[in-house]
Formats: C-alpha cells, structure tokens, sequence
C-alpha cells in the first residue's frame, strides 16, 4: 500500500509549478472553461494587459499555453516569452552601482532579445537575421552579460551594451521580426514581473513595459495582486489589469478544481475521501498549487484517521503560508513590525469571522469589511497581505458619505483551521463543513475599524524599522534618508541579496544531525558556499553518513531555500 | 547753442547705506593647504553640509537650494584639487599641461605646489560636459574610456547641475535652457515654477554628488596606473619594497579614510593587485 502511495505522489502529474513542466503537459492540463478562456483572450488580444495573482494562481501556465498557442499557430500574433523571476539577483548593484537601474534596464532589454532568439530558434525560423545596425547585440554576448548581471559580478566589459541597446533598438527588432515572419501582431509575455522587493526596478521595469506598447506590440505582465506598479503607469488607462486568481465564492469554483484532478488524470479519488478533497478545494484557497499541495500532503500523511490526516494537512498548509508570509520581512526588514503586525490583524480578522458564523443557522459569514482611514502604514501593511494571497480583496463598498469599507475575504485554510465552518459541532464531520461552506453569504461583512482589529500597543508598534547611523547612533528620521543628519556621515544599507548568501548551515531546512555533520566534516560554511563552490556535491558527501541521494536532497533544499528567499 | 540734456531723476525705492565691505581679511591666512586626499577634503566638506537640516519637517524653504549650492561647489573643488596635484605628480598628465597659458599674475604669486589651480582657474566642473573637457584638456583622459558606471553618475550629477543653474541665476526657478536639457516633455510644466527640495530629495542630490566623486576617484585612479604602465612612464620593479615612494603617490592622492564604514584598501593590497594586472604579465 505504501509502495503504491509513493508511486501516486511521484506522478508528474503532481508538479505543482507550471516553469518545471513541459508545454504539452501544460496543454493536457490545462482547465478550459470560460473563465480561463477569458484569461487566454485577455493574453492574445490587443491591448498592454496586467494578468494578476498570488503565487501558485496559474499565471506563468496560462501565459506559456498563449505563447505555445501562437507559436504553433500563424493566425495568432507574434510572441514572446521571458521570465524575470531572478531580479532579485540585481538587489546588490543598488548597493554598489551608481548605474543600478541602467544595468537593470539592459538586463531586461537583453532577456527580451533573447526570447527572440529563442523564438527563431524554437519556430525553425533559422534563415532570419537581426539587421546588422544590431550586430551588437549577439546571442552569447547577450546570454553572458543576463549570466553576470544574475550574479552581481562586474559588468564594465559590457558597457558598450549597455550604452547602447535602448527599448526603441528593441522595438524595431520586434517589428522588424513580425514583418518578415508575416505577422500583424506581437504579444510580449513578461512574466514573474511582480518586482515588489525593489521599488526601483519595479518603476523602471513598468516605464520599459509602456514604452514597449506600440500599434503592432501589446505587452503582457504576471504580477502579485496590490503590487504597485510606478508612478506613471497609469492603470485602467495605460493597461488594463485582469484577474488569474479565481474568487472562490464563483458558481463554477468546484466544478474548476475537479478538472484539475480530471485533467491531471490524478487517481487521488479513490485514495482520498470524495468530502475531503471537496474541503481541500477551498482551503486551497484558488491556488491550483497548494491544491495539489494538499492532495499530496493528505496522501504522505501518516496519522491514524481521516480527521487526524486532514487536521495534519491545514495546519501545516497553515504553517507554509504564515512562514512564507513572515519571510517577507528578511527581504524587506525595514518592514518588519508592519508585517509582523499584518499578521496579528489578519489573525484578529480569522477569529472574528469564526466567531460571527457560530451564530449564524443558514447564511455563512466569510468577508470583513475594514473601514479607510488613508493611512500609508496600514496601506502598506494591507499590501502585503493581499500581495501573500492571505486574503481576496474583494470591490470597495461606500456606507454615506464620508465611509467606505474595503473588503476582504480571508484564506480559508486559516479560517477552516479556527473551525469557522464546524457549526459549533465538537467532532469532525466534513459534510456538514461542506454545507455550511455552500451557504449564501449573509447580507453585511463583519465591520472593523483598523483601531478594533488592533490594540493601541500593536499600531505603536508598527513603524519602520530602520537601522540607526553605523557612526553615531543616531536614529533615521525617514525611509530615503541617506546621510545621517546628526554627524553627517553616509548611511548604510545593507543588500538583503548579501545577507542571503550569509545565511548559515544552521539556517537550512535540514535536520540537526545533517547540520552538525557538515559543520564538523566539511568546508561549506554558509548559503554562498553551497552556490559558489565549483562541485558542492563531492563536498556535501565527505561528511560520514551523507551519500549520494542525501547530498543531492541538502542541495536542493539549499537551492529550494534561495529560491523562495530570493523570489 | 545747443540745448543742455537734462536726465530725468527721481528716487523711486529707499536711499542705500554706505557699505565698508573690504575683501581682505575674508579669507583666512591661518589656513594650511592639509595632506588629505581630494575625496576626503569632499567628505569633510560636505560632512558639515549633511548636518544642515535636522528637522525633514520645518526647515526654510530656501535652505535646500544654497545647500545644494555648497554641494555642488564641493565638487568641483574636489575636481580641481585631484587634478592639480595629478599634474604635480603624474607625467602624462603634466606633460598634457605644458602647452597651456597661465597669467603673469598668477605665475609670480602661486608657489609650484599651487600653480596648477592657476591653470584651472577659467575651468568649471558644473555639468558632465564640462567635466569631460577639463579631464580631456588637463589630464589627456577622454569619454571613450569612461566605464558606464562612471557615465549614469554623471547623468546624474548632470540633473543636479541644472539645478544649481535654476538656484544660482534665476533664485530657483526652472528656466527654458534647464528644462531643455532635463528633457523638455517632461518638464514642460514646470517652466518658470520655483524650485521646492524636500528633505528626501535633498538627501537623493547629497548622494548623487558623492557618487560622482566616488566614481570619479576611482576611475582617474585605476585609468592613470593604467596609463603609466602602458605608456612605460615609470620604470616599475613590481616588487612593493622598490616601488612603494613612487606607488605611495598615487595611493595618497586618491585613498580615502573618511568614508566609512568601509575602511580604504591598504597600500599593500591595493599595490598587490597592480602587480598581480601588470607585473605578471611582463
């Protein structure tokens, strides 16, 4: 029976990331309902268009079944993918570079050339050449400097790039391309665009995104819902945004997460209780990846009944959230009470909505409706718990004239964890979950100000935490200061990327006795060794009792860690 | 006989006080010219100019632009000291120097040590075009060699001048040349508006002008070791026991101590490298 378990959850068909999967099985997959044709439409057709969702939503499958689309089909437009997921990489030049977001601007140019050289490798279009003004711009040259840039190397051997590979040489290469390939239309598929840890890169990228829309080119971007996206892109006028997050509350949510099964051809049903994986439906919250994550959490699990399995599951779905959640602030550590706090008020809002619906009979309870107070900090804060996918921002409602609540539905993982759904009931019964879930939603959310939701204490509490002057002690008196006022002396700010690469082997997700045997037998010290050392493998095995198959497992959860830190 | 002109007089404002203004004595004789490097020389200076505003929320509204004014001229009297005293101690750049004219004036009043600020004398260094002239002019380095790093600062550093421009000759406001230059879509609106620096800006234009004096620093000093080798100025041993007075020139001149927290490399470690570029290949 184990036997057969393992080789269930070793299914590719569990691949829960769409940039480790084939197209083809992004295609077999992929769940084609109306909803998810409107996202391919919103993809293909005219328009600069935002595609919005947390992690896990389907942005990156939805915008690599497009591009395979158009690539196998001439009626479509002209397309182009690339991901910037490894921005963060770039976070250390603005710690050294006076150039940072030059450097950053070509980088994101040079990917762009290079899905087109991608494109003509891919499409067998072998015979098209870059007209020779851009004989600058070669292949390896492009592929070398995106390598150093990713590394934060020193780049000044491509100054002469840099210099001189601007969005117009882009744009006419594009059109260029779509004229001799016959193609009226070009679509630029920009994924993992959220940019939200570098507020710098994040308003040159979307200055670049504009500047690429053209009568022939309409530019596409995955981002994180509430993401900004700078100060002069206009949203609504200069792009439209549109959701990837399907909202739970939709008539066809179930019917959608069972095609992910049917599609998938996951033999979970028989394995897994029909009532459980209709729970596991909506603690997934929308996300298609945690679903799949909880499919086959529920099977690995080894407690002694469903209850005990399915109890297991939530609370470490809801463990995986919150640590995901809280790791924002190594990224961002100048927000470290605002998210912190965040956290405590989404608590609050989980706890309030639980007790709302233990006196409700018909009608279940699952929206908060937070009172506007125009405050920056609470801005912020509510930024990224929406941006985590901790709640659904739901339309903003106006009660006379002066109050407007924004809405909020809140991850059911969190509120299924509190029992919002039991009934008052003491046991476990997952039909009548199921029931209560199925209810109409009652007339008004449950109204808060920030002020109820959070004890004076906590919003004391929550300021920016920014490191003092290394010279004098002075505290900073704003976000962008630069030189301390007090003794004149420069500020310093430290990379988060660098501080990254000094996490320790004591920081790793490994157990105690795998931490100690590398401490004591080998010379990998910290994160950056595990990355920079030529053969890592070979010194991962010289501690005793590490072979092959558990070095390989400490690696990729080294590379898994920095991933996750550095996505 | 022909009629006598009469001008037409009337006192339209105030009558003005007499003045005893007198320039001597403004300036103060007990000052001795210090051993510290040019960008130390910027960081002290400009280390009492970062002190200025210690409120971001009430100080006068006119105090960022003269502070601005101060920066700025901390920069370029960074740039006429470096190249001053690379004139005294770097022979490509000395020989660059020896076609220009210097007034009489300034020839038998300036010791030998000072001389060459004679020289710098009709020079500005408020914008990046000018910069690149007077590097060109006295020390023979052009744009071509210039690193993109080196460039986005003076990009940048451009924008800042354009805004001492505004401070200095309109009391702030934006006139139609700067806007020209700052790029005029953009700016168009704000012709003949009045300048207003905030806290946050004002602290982005203090470390606009630092890093063009860090990116300029470093550059002149990795391009003039540069040059002295491939030009075979100096007769170079690459042993640091034989070529310490010579390399300890170039060391001085362009380490700094005063910008912390990171300490500047020591001489040795800054003369290993050389070595390890140029003397392993010869």
């Amino acid at each position: 029976m184990r036997a057969e378990m393992n080789e269930l959850i070793d299914q590719k068909e569990f691949e829960e990331r769409a940039d480790y999967s084939d197209s083809e099985d992004l295609k077999k997959w992929n769940v084609d309902n109306e909803y998810f044709q409107a996202i391919q439409n919103k993809l293909i057709q005219k328009g600069a268009k935002l595609i919005v969702g947390p992690r896990g939503t389907g942005k990156t499958h939805q915008m690599r079944l497009a591009y395979d689309k158009c690539l196998k089909n001439k009626k479509y437009p002209l397309a182009f993918y690339t991901s910037f997921s490894k921005y963060y990489h770039l976070e250390p030049f603005l710690f050294k570079s006076p150039n940072a977001k030059k450097i950053f601007h070509t980088w994101v140019l040079g990917k762009i050339i290079l899905s087109c050289y991608k494109l003509v490798d891919e499409g067998e279009y072998s015979d098209i050449v870059f007209d020779d003004e851009y004989d600058f711009l070669n292949k390896k040259l492009l592929e070398e400097f995106v390598s150093q840039a990713e590394k934060g190397t020193a780049l000044s051997q491509y100054d002469e790039l840099i210099t001189k590979l601007t969005i117009n040489s882009v744009i006419k290469i594009i059109e260029s391309l779509a004229i001799k390939l016959k193609r009226k239309k070009v679509v630029l598929f920009l994924d993992d665009a959220a940019l939200s840890l570098t507020p710098d890169y994040m308003i040159e990228f979307f200055d670049i995104f504009r500047s690429l829309k053209t009568v022939r080119i309409s530019p596409k971007a995955s981002v994180y819902p509430g993401t900004p996206s700078g100060p002069r892109l206009h949203i609504g006028h200069d792009v439209e945004p549109f959701q990837a997050w399907i909202d739970i509350e939709t008539d066809y949510y179930s019917a959608f997460m069972d095609d992910i099964i049917e599609k998938r051809s996951l033999t979970v049903k028989t394995a897994i209780p029909k009532d459980i994986i209709e729970l596991f439906k909506y603690a997934s919250f929308g996300v298609p990846r945690f679903f799949l994550n909880l499919l086959r959490r529920f099977l690995q699990d080894s407690g002694k009944s469903t209850q005990q399995k399915f109890n297991n599951v939530i609370s470490e779905q809801v463990k995986l959230i919150k640590g995901e959640y809280l790791s924002l602030y190594q990224k961002m550590p100048q927000y470290k009470s605002i998210i912190e706090t965040g956290f405590y008020l989404f608590e609050t809002i989980v706890d309030d909505i639980a007790k709302a619906n233990k006196n409700l009979q018909n009608e279940k309870q699952i929206l908060i409706g937070i009172e506007d107070e125009q405050n920056i900090s609470f801005e912020r804060m509510m930024r990224f718990l929406i941006e985590a996918g901790l709640l659904y921002d739901k339309e903003t409602v106006s009660h006379g004239e002066s109050r407007k609540y924004h809405r909020y539905i809140p991850h059911f993982a969190f509120l299924m964890q509190k029992r919002a759904f039991s009934s008052g009931k003491r046991g476990f019964d997952s039909g009548s979950i199921i029931e209560f879930i199925n209810r109409k939603q009652i007339k008004h959310p449950v109204r808060r100000s920030f002020g109820k939701l959070l004890s004076d204490e906590q919003i004391e509490h929550m300021k920016l935490d920014l490191p003092p002057c290394s010279n004098c002690g002075a505290p900073r008196l704003t976000e962008e200061q630069k030189f301390c006022h007090n003794c004149g002396h420069e500020l310093v700010d430290k990379s988060a990327f660098e501080e990254c690469m000094k996490l320790t082997v004591d920081d790793l997700p490994i157990s105690d006795w795998q931490k100690r045997k590398i401490k004591e037998e080998s010379n990998l010290k910290t994160v950056s060794d595990f990355l920079t050392m030529p053969d890592p493998g070979t010194e991962l095995r010289k501690p005793h009792g590490i072979g092959p198959v558990r070095s390989e497992q400490i690696f990729n959860k080294v590379q898994q860690l920095v991933e996750e830190f550095l996505s | 006989m022909a009629k006598k002109k009469i001008n037409y007089k009337y006192r339209i404002n105030d009558y003005s006080k007499s003045s005893k203004l007198e320039t001597q004595g403004l300036f103060d004789t007990d000052f001795k010219e210090s051993n510290m490097s040019p960008i130390d020389t910027f960081f002290e200076k400009t280390t009492e100019l970062n002190k200025l505003i210690a409120d971001p929320d009430d100080f006068p509204g006119q105090l960022p632009g003269l502070i601005l004014l101060g920066y700025v001229s901390a920069v370029e009297s960074y740039f006429r000291k470096i190249i001053r005293k690379l004139i005294l101690i770097d022979t490509a750049s000395k020989r660059k120097c020896e076609k220009h004219s210097l007034t009489y004036g300034a020839a038998i009043i300036y010791d030998s040590e000072m001389l060459p600020e004679a020289m710098l004398e009709n020079s500005s260094f408020a914008g990046s075009e000018n910069i690149e002239k007077s590097l060109k002019n006295f020390l023979g380095i052009t744009k071509g060699d210039y690193s993109s790093d080196l460039n986005g600062a003076l990009d940048q550093f451009s924008k800042v001048c354009q805004l001492r421009h505004c401070s200095v000759h309109r009391f702030g406001r934006l006139g139609s040349n700067n806007a020209i230059a700052l790029g005029l879509e953009d700016n168009k609106e704000y012709l003949e508006k009045p300048l207003k620096i905030g806290f946050n800006t004002l602290q982005e234009i203090f470390l606009v002008c630092n890093n063009i004096v860090k990116e300029i620093n470093n550059f002149l000093f990795e391009k003039i070791l540069d040059r002295n080798v491939s030009e075979e100025l100096y007769g170079w041993k690459w042993d640091l026991r034989k070529d310490k007075n010579e390399f300890i020139k170039y060391y001085n001149l362009f380490a700094s101590e005063k910008n912390p927290p990171r300490q500047a490399p020591s001489l040795k470690k800054a003369y290993e490298q050389f070595r390890k570029i140029f003397g392993d290949q010869i």
